[in-house]
């Protein structure tokens, strides 16, 4: 009787799926669009996380322009005697030399339009040998060299639409530590080396000639000249050695800002992996749902559960692949849509929609493998090997369909969340990884498993409904505990990304309040114009003017006790009136001893040929411009400062007496001292606030997707916790309860779901703010608390809601028919 | 143990020895059928009767090997059924048994003929199987619904799209679990007319379900199951 026999014809099995599929169309549709929702939204967030970490965070040769970066004690112009000591280190090694003068914190000004833009970077450069690593990509295909050679300037993109230039123009560029300097803008940068957007890059020999008392590069940049050889690496410790100041890449890589961007980015996509696999399962559940008699006929009629795997194997290919197709158009269409949001923004730094192929592929092929596994195990579960078993409990359906089909999400849940851990703790699944997400299995097993304890002992002795509704949670344990995750899920997701939201609302406002409230004009020009033009100003202005101080930069040398400390500061003396003594106070990021040493203490300051009593403070003074807060300052009176002037740049801040006589100010002082940067406190504060809007703007697209995601879910679980109690339902028509009756009973216990969901939602929140926080303080997101009653008032309603919206839909079936299943 | 046995000189088709089924509950167990024994020969038509929770359609399932008994044998030409592996038990119902069953239990999405074809197409002649599925139909009269999907047939017009299906791999044995419970007595009428013509054409060997009298009275043999025992024949 043993003959070897064939499987299902794999034309007919075909033909098979494919009516199951297309038969019925609106099912098809429906399925499809939740797979396209789930994929679309892990492509489009995976798709801007890609373009985004590619932007912020590039390839750490390229953050610092090559391998190493150095520079010497105190920041001061790289002597030419140590340049050549240098060169001769480096000559027989594979290595590239490039030398660059970098300046932050400037302002740029349109010569043509008047229209003024912040700077991060302002670098000057040897065109030969820059960049060393990464690349810098010009319009046009105009060779950068040539132009760098020429003497000219090339801009991104940002500055020349923000200053409405383009090559041709004249730019005027000064503040900060770099003198007021002409440049003509040769070309525009698509890409930088380390793709900040607001940078300009021109010649070092241009800054030989155009900035009065340019002394020389301030950061040498060194890379392998053959890529990855190690050449720079082996000379770092003979550099420390020597004295230099050596950055690495690696180092830059664990900058805390690129680490939040980081945290935050990789938590994204993983809230999108695991929201679009559930989102995909549950899908695809609801699809299989009800084929568990389908499948017992066909093994009645002597197909081998291999027949059914595979007739669920092309039905699910099918489905997988198309809505996994569409998801991924769909997500890299959302994608673009919010990069060139973004990228409106005024981001600091560029975002390109980075098409990565891997991401792509990955997308695709994890809506057809979730769609695959969630339709095989559903057909595992229906394909008993005992037919009979599937028809009694359809003949039962009230029990079957309340039991535990749902059982399928969980393997797919521990899967998922392996990876997600695996992730999160990595660039690979570590083994570190596989153990966490164990672990956090157990623990959220754990979690439903008291949650149902919870609510069976709930004292909900009032109202028969809510009574009813606790014993229907209580007793469903898988199918509660899974939807009940589901739900939980879905607003983990929502109330984590509104927590977010808000914590960036919150520093924003918080930006926005701390700005000065004075409207002051700042003024930038050569220190050696400065004793002409002050009292120029004094006499001009004397009825507007309420005040004003000079700031110039020098180096400085402090002396106490036989030590000294090489120290750059920034000289400050008040228009009028000003210290009978100079009063030094140090940054922060100087010697820590001279930080220690406290108010007080006298030492002396040696700036040029000149050498000065001067004494410690440890408070801010005030009045201090808080922009240059990374500089020692020191207070001094104003005849001194001028005496000390010398080359290099000046400061001037002023203030109005009232709002209207600054603004007035402000547009006489640009036209009267047009050959020097003239700019008010809100040219400051849109140019801060464009970058804070930026990153809010960023945060709120991420919100508002997991937002929608997550709300999706949510209508989601609901919809299949209701229709699982079809039959139930109907049985209860049938035993004379009328269709509001039964709206009232969903209601009820689906509002007690929500409340219960809300609350595992607000723990899980709150536990995910608090190791984001302890992984890396500068992350400050706010446990999110106070939203936890809206949450909790939400989830009731809207799960009430749904729930009842879908069951009226549900109940319009005939009670036969549905408990036929039909 | 009760065992009917009829026409020694005949090998029976199907044996059903000592057979028991019981599920569990809780601490105790509710036995559904209890060590029953009995033997259908070639060419019979048996009904099983007996009343409402009697074990009947429990009998039905495991002698087309639906299910899982909790003892005893069902032996199919000789061949025990439940130690056949899962793939032989599979061609075993494919090409051995044809079952049919109260509320029909059609592919939805398939048409009439469509649906004819499922077991052949696992079966040993795949290639005529759409032939094979029309002349089937043809046989129970539905020549002009080959087309039609289940939803636009009638309940009579399901139920003989299931007897051709049952037929599809020509089986020796049909086993139908209560094929007029979901009829009007016309359309019944029809079903067990086709029956016989069935049995009387093909020397098909029959075990039909039933709990109304009229429709066992149509059969060759009447076994009747009484919680779970077959209940001792008339004198």
């Amino acid at each position: 009787m043993k003959t070897a026999r064939a499987h299902m014809a794999a034309a007919f099995a075909a033909r098979y799926a494919m009516h199951t599929l297309f038969r019925e169309k609106w099912r098809l549709a429906v399925v499809l669009l939740c797979i396209a929702c789930g994929v679309a939204s892990f492509t489009a967030l995976q798709l801007l996380a890609e373009s985004i970490r590619a932007s912020a965070l590039p390839d750490s040769r390229a953050q610092l322009g090559g391998d190493l970066a150095l520079s010497l004690p105190g920041e001061a112009p790289i002597p030419p005697e140590r340049m050549r000591a240098l060169h001769n280190m480096t000559r027989h090694h594979d290595i590239i030399l490039s030398p660059l003068a970098e300046a932050q914190a400037n302002f740029a000004r349109s010569t043509d339009s008047g229209r003024l833009a912040f700077l991060n970077n302002v670098v000057a450069v040897d065109p030969l040998h820059f960049p060393a690593a990464g690349e810098l990509r010009v319009d046009d295909g105009i060779d950068t060299r040539a132009i760098l050679l020429r003497g000219q300037a090339l801009v991104t993109r940002d500055i020349a639409q923000r200053l409405d230039i383009s090559p041709g123009d004249r730019i005027v560029i000064g503040g900060g530590d770099v003198p007021a300097f002409e440049l003509d803008v040769g070309g525009i940068v698509t890409m930088t080396p380390n793709r900040r957007g607001l940078s300009l890059f021109y010649s070092l020999d241009r800054a030989r000639t155009a900035i009065p008392g340019y002394r020389g590069p301030t950061r040498i940049l060194l890379a392998d000249e053959t890529s990855g050889s190690g050449a720079s690496a082996a000379l770092r410790p003979v550099l420390a050695k020597a004295g230099w100041i050596v950055r690495a890449p690696a180092l830059a890589r664990i900058d805390s800002t690129g680490r939040v961007i980081d945290l935050l980015l990789r938590g994204a996509s993983l809230m999108a992996l695991i929201v679009a696999m559930i989102g995909v399962i549950l899908s695809v559940r609801l699809f299989m749902a009800r084929r568990r008699t389908e499948f017992a006929v066909l093994a009645a009629l002597g197909s081998r559960r291999s027949d059914i795997f595979r007739l669920t194997a092309i039905e699910a290919l099918f489905l997988g692949g198309t809505g996994a197709l569409l998801g991924v158009a769909a997500g890299i269409g959302l994608a673009g849509w919010l990069v060139s949001r973004l990228s409106s923004t005024g981001l600091v730094f560029l975002i390109d929609l980075r098409m990565d192929a891997w991401t792509i592929a990955l997308s695709w092929a994890l809506g057809v493998a979730i769609t695959l596994s969630a339709c095989t195990w559903a057909a595992l579960l229906a394909a008993d090997r005992w037919p009979a078993r599937s028809f009694r409990q359809s003949a039962t359906g009230i029990s079957a369909i309340g039991g535990g089909d749902l059982r399928c999400l969980w393997p797919t849940w521990a899967g998922t969340l392996l990876i997600a851990v695996g992730s999160l703790g990595g660039e690979i699944i570590t083994l570190a990884g596989v153990v966490a997400g164990l672990a956090a299995l157990v623990l959220a097993v754990a979690l439903f498993a008291g949650l149902l304890a919870a609510i069976a002992r709930l004292p909900l002795a009032v109202g028969r409904h809510l009574r009813t509704a606790q014993t229907n949670l209580t007793r469903r344990k898988w199918s509660t505990a899974t939807a009940l995750s589901a739900l939980a899920i879905g607003l983990f997701t929502i109330h984590l990304a509104a927590a977010a939201w808000w914590s960036s609302y919150d520093r924003l406002q918080t930006r926005e309040n701390s700005a000065p409230a004075a409207n002051r004009i700042h003024l930038t020009l050569p220190a050696s114009e400065l004793a002409p033009v002050l009292p120029a100003l004094s006499r001009r202005y004397a009825d507007d003017l309420m005040g004003g101080e000079v700031s110039i930069v020098r180096p400085a040398t402090f002396s106490m006790n036989g030590n000294s400390q090489d120290l750059r500061i920034r000289l400050f003396a008040p228009l009028t009136g000003g210290p009978s003594e100079t009063m030094m106070y140090p940054s922060r990021s100087d010697d820590v001893r001279i930080r220690k040493l406290g108010d007080d203490t006298y030492g002396s300051l040696t700036i040029g040929d000149e050498t000065l009593p001067a004494r410690l403070g440890t408070g801010r003074p005030s009045g201090f411009n808080p922009t240059f807060s990374s500089t020692t300052a020191v207070g001094i009176s104003l005849e001194r400062l001028l005496s000390l002037s010398g080359d290099g740049s000046a400061s001037v801040i002023v203030e109005g007496r009232t709002a209207a006589a600054s603004a007035r100010l402000l547009h006489d002082m640009s036209r009267v001292y047009d050959r020097f940067l003239v700019y008010g406190d809100s040219d400051i504060r849109d140019a801060t606030g464009s970058v804070y809007r930026g990153l809010f703007a960023l945060a709120g697209a991420m919100a508002s997707l997991s937002v929608a995601i997550g709300i999706a879910l949510l209508a989601n679980s609901v919809a299949l916790a209701v229709y699982e109690r079809k039959a139930e339902h109907a049985l209860l028509r049938a035993l004379g309860y009328s269709r509001a009756q039964i709206l009232a009973l969903i209601s009820t216990e689906f509002g007690l779901f929500g409340f219960i969901g809300a609350f595992a939602a607000i723990g899980g929140a709150a536990g995910a703010v608090w190791l984001v926080n302890a992984a890396e303080p500068l992350a400050q997101l706010k446990a999110p608390f106070w939203q936890a009653p809206v949450l909790i008032i939400f989830s009731s309603v809207a799960a009430a809601l749904i729930a009842s919206g879908i069951a009226r839909l549900a109940l319009r079936a005939p009670p036969m028919a549905a408990l036929r299943g039909e | 143990m009760s065992m009917i046995a009829t026409h020694p000189s005949i090998p029976a088709v199907l044996q059903a020895i000592d057979l028991s089924k019981w599920l569990p509950l809780g601490d105790t167990r509710i036995d559904i059928l209890n060590s029953v024994s009995l033997e259908v020969v070639h060419g019979e038509w048996v009904a099983v009767t007996g009343p409402s929770g009697s074990g009947k359609s429990t009998l039905l399932g495991l002698l087309a090997g639906l299910d899982e008994p909790s003892g005893g044998e069902v032996r199919l030409s000789g061949q025990n059924l439940f130690d056949a592996p899962e793939p032989e038990l599979a061609r075993m119902r494919n090409r051995a048994i044809g079952i049919v069953f109260q509320s029909f239990h059609l592919i939805p999405t398939l048409t009439a003929c469509e649906n004819v074809e499922v077991p052949m197409q696992i079966g040993p002649d795949r290639a005529n199987a759409s032939r094979r599925a029309r002349e089937l139909l043809e046989m129970v009269g539905l020549g002009d619904r080959l087309h039609h999907r289940p939803f636009q047939l009638s309940g009579g017009q399901q139920q003989r799209v299931a007897i051709a299906r049952s037929l599809a791999n020509s089986p020796d044995l049909i086993l139908a679990d209560e094929p007029t419970g979901n009829l009007d007595s016309k359309t019944a009428t029809a079903i067990l007319d086709l029956f016989d013509r069935l049995k009387r054409d093909l020397g098909l060997t029959i075990v039909m379900i039933t709990h109304d009298p009229g429709v066992a009275a149509r059969a060759d043999r009447t076994i009747t199951i009484v919680d779970g025992r077959v209940a001792a024949p008339p004198q």
